[in-house]
């Protein structure tokens, strides 16, 4: 991960949320799954979901998070063109929007069988990492929301 | 049954598949601002399900604006005709 440098206050750009149900994939099957993911993820998100059990639900999250990066940057872009690097798992984790203008954090939880994402558009923020005051914003937002 | 019969009834099919809706509801007008259930997630699955079917490939411009019924019929009709 990058190195904490932030180079002034943050400055809150955008807000974007996005809630799927958990079981929203589930009912496709495997080579539906394998095809989306082939389409609309890149090298680096696949690999991600293939780390995670079960794929559809990792796939689940990384287009919840790229909605919820759509929605917070504002830049009219459509949301599968979004490339994220996430960390994490299924149940919970963060990620951040690649080639973005302006640094975008993500986090997921699953809350009540819903995948819930939250991102935030910050400028003010060089890099960002897992300990960024973006991302500490993301995370508090986040649990303040669900409650978890 | 020919291309432009074939190809809404297919629609059809896989429409509501997806999205969990009775095929009879399934149709001209039919929209993703008509059905809740045509969300943008389902969209996605649904862009990538037709893109393998049907053996085409949408362009960004094309995945936003095939919202409806029968713009998705109207360009798969039109990539029949044109020879894919």
């Amino acid at each position: 991960l990058a190195v904490i440098k932030p180079v002034a206050e943050p400055s809150l750009l955008g807000v974007g949320i996005d809630m799927e149900e958990c079981a929203a994939l589930r009912r496709l099957d495997d080579a539906s799954v394998e095809r989306a993911a082939q389409r609309w993820l890149t090298d680096k998100e696949r690999d991600w979901c293939a780390k995670q059990d079960p794929f559809a639900d990792a796939l689940l999250v990384v287009l919840s998070c790229k909605e919820a990066v759509f929605k917070a940057s504002n830049q009219g872009r459509v949301a599968h063109q979004v490339r994220l690097a996430v960390a994490g798992c299924c149940v919970r984790g963060e990620g951040w929007a690649e080639q973005s203008a302006v640094p975008i954090r993500v986090v997921w939880r699953r809350w009540r069988n819903q995948v819930v994402a939250l991102a935030v558009a910050a400028a003010g923020v060089r890099e960002v990492c897992s300990t960024d005051p973006t991302s500490s914003l993301v995370s508090r937002s986040l649990e303040g929301l669900t409650g978890a | 049954m020919t291309p432009t019969e074939e190809i809404p009834a297919r629609l059809r099919e896989i429409l509501a598949q997806l999205l969990g809706v009775s095929p009879d509801g399934i149709g001209p007008g039919f929209s993703a601002e008509s059905a809740p259930e045509w969300t943008s997630l389902n969209h996605l699955m649904l862009i990538s399900q037709l893109e393998s079917e049907f053996g085409v490939f949408f362009t960004n411009q094309e995945v936003q604006q095939l919202t409806s019924f029968d713009r998705i019929v109207a360009a798969l009709v039109g990539r029949n005709q044109a020879g894919g």
